[in-house]
């Protein structure tokens, strides 16, 4: 048997499909369900472009968007290194022994005050029982 | 009424003129469907997604075409997008494809010739689509050079080699 009659033979092998009534309820079932998930995907996607167009518009058009971090002036928490020191603080080695001096002399004032006032004290205890000494050599 | 009417139909708001296209054509289009993709069961997607697509063009149809003819044009385009993702799939699964080897062949009509519808399954895609078209489909090579957009010329040169090939393959038997 030639090719094209082997070929020819196999036309009648043709393959009995399914019922059209049946493929076509199927397929407009189908086409529905198409249209749905279409319409959702394109109603998602055109919500997130108008939420971002919003987004990016309330933060162009916001005054406050660009002053966020200018309302706080730096310039006065910023320590400016290139500033002289305090000169009322801070010494010298030598201003320092100076002042240091100054400190304990100026204290030694306190100190022979301290020293008089508990002198006085001890006199005036003194006193007092010399006083009452007196009282009982007289009784 | 022929389905240039019914195209017309459909396209000043007559849905039912739609099902009618799709029972006309329902048997012819799911058998060339067949024959391309190898089994019945990938025919019937197939044949589904081909009715969807003229479905969602058919109000752009210009009628430059025969409604048929246009019909296969767009179910060999749905078989050759089938056929390229085949490939990639049997590629990536090393030709141990389990879905392939599950097909009940018993109800396909490879069962009349097995050795001769394998032949013509393993022909270059271009080669099988002319042969299915030419003589499955009965149509002249005006149209099949038509529906696969290539020249009449080339269709039948397409032809020649497939018979050539399958020749070969099978050897001519007298």
């Amino acid at each position: 048997m030639s090719i094209e009659r082997r070929i020819n033979s196999l036309k009648g092998s043709s393959h009995e499909p399914g019922d059209a009534e049946s493929f076509l309820t199927n397929l407009k079932g189908e086409i529905i369900q198409r249209d749905r998930r279409r319409q959702n995907i394109i109603n998602s996607v055109s919500g997130l472009v108008v939420a971002l167009a919003m987004g990016v518009g309330i933060y162009i058009n916001n005054p406050a968007a660009d002053s966020t971090f200018s309302t706080v002036d730096m310039s006065e928490i910023i320590i400016d290194l290139s500033d002289q020191p305090d000169s009322i603080t801070v010494f010298d080695d030598e201003e320092f022994i100076v002042a240091s001096m100054d400190y304990l002399i100026g204290g030694t004032e306190l100190i022979s005050t301290g020293w008089s006032i508990i002198e006085d004290l001890s006199l005036y205890s003194y006193l007092e029982t010399g006083e009452k000494i007196s009282q009982e050599e007289r009784s | 009424m022929k389905d240039g009417d019914l195209v017309i139909r459909f396209q000043n708001g007559e849905e039912q003129a739609f099902d009618e296209l799709v029972k006309r054509h329902y048997s012819t289009t799911h058998n060339l469907l067949v024959r391309l993709s190898g089994n019945s069961m990938d025919a019937d997607d197939l044949c589904q997604e081909t009715f969807i697509r003229v479905y969602r063009s058919l109000r752009k149809f210009k009628a430059q075409s025969q409604f048929s003819t246009w019909l296969y044009r767009i179910a060999v385009n749905v078989a050759n997008s089938h056929h390229r993702k085949e490939k990639v799939r049997q590629l990536l699964s090393f030709g141990n494809d389990p879905e392939t080897m599950a097909v009940d062949e018993s109800t396909e009509p490879r069962e009349l010739d097995p050795e001769m519808w394998d032949a013509i399954h393993n022909l270059p895609q271009k080669q099988k689509m002319v042969l299915t078209l030419r003589i499955f489909q009965e149509l002249p090579f005006k149209e099949v050079a038509s529906i696969l957009n290539m020249s009449e010329n080339s269709a039948k040169v397409n032809y020649h080699h497939a018979i050539q090939r399958l020749k070969e393959r099978l050897g001519e038997k007298e």
